[in-house]
């Protein structure tokens, strides 16, 4: 829903859903949002981010895992209640 | 590509193949092709992506904040890492001066001008050169 098609009651739908998530990615333990910002926001490599973290790539890939699996149970536990 | 590796990759990078590992993406286009159930699993990472890239993640800072948690220890090597061949330390002094952009260009911070920059890199600077890392990086 674009910011102009929208009704009052989705525009608040949005900007809780939005709360939602950044309360969610600022709970994440520092190594799991550092990797879901560096490779989902920022849009950098695997190989990228595992050597600004200082880890392998299976391990970055293990942080991601874990950060998306939080948010995703935070999100549907939310929508749930 | 075995099905259990498509799940890894799916459940770590989401169901963009622009996200996945480009040495993999054609093997991952071809599972998922095949495999309807693992198709399922990338709707359902898809849907979180969705979820995800509708929030403005900037608000928080927290790429500044990565950088400045960068160990010191770390620098050089990941100085090496960026900048290759460089093996004697003539070039510290300058990359020091240099560095605000060059991570700039490798992080991609796109939101941050790089002429006439106004963005303030002293923390960034200060914890990557000074190592006052004080986040619970080991976490």
């Amino acid at each position: 829903v674009s910011a102009d098609d929208a009704t009052p009651g989705e525009l608040r739908d949005d900007e809780r859903r939005e709360a939602l998530l950044r309360r969610a990615i600022a709970a994440l333990p520092e190594r799991q949002r550092s990797a879901l910002v560096l490779c989902h926001y920022q849009g950098l490599s695997n190989r990228q981010a595992a050597a600004i973290l200082d880890v392998h790539v299976e391990a970055l890939e293990s942080l991601l895992a874990r950060a998306r699996r939080t948010l995703k149970k935070e999100l549907k536990d939310h929508h749930a209640s | 590509m075995q099905a259990d590796r498509v799940r890894q990759l799916l459940d770590a990078y989401g169901a963009d193949p622009g996200r996945w590992p480009e040495e993999q993406r054609d093997a991952m286009q071809a599972a998922l092709a095949r495999d309807p159930e693992l198709e399922a699993v990338r709707r359902e990472a898809a849907e979180l992506d969705r979820l995800l890239d509708g929030y403005a993640v900037g608000g928080l800072d927290l790429t500044g904040r990565i950088l400045a948690a960068i160990p010191e220890t770390r620098l050089e090597r990941l100085l090496g890492w960026l900048l290759p061949a460089e093996p004697t330390l003539w070039w510290r002094p300058a990359m020091a001066a240099a560095l605000p952009l060059v991570l700039g260009v490798v992080i991609g911070v796109s939101d941050i001008p790089l002429a006439g920059a106004t963005y303030d890199w002293s923390a960034q600077e200060q914890g990557l050169l000074g190592g006052a890392a004080t986040e619970s990086w080991y976490e």
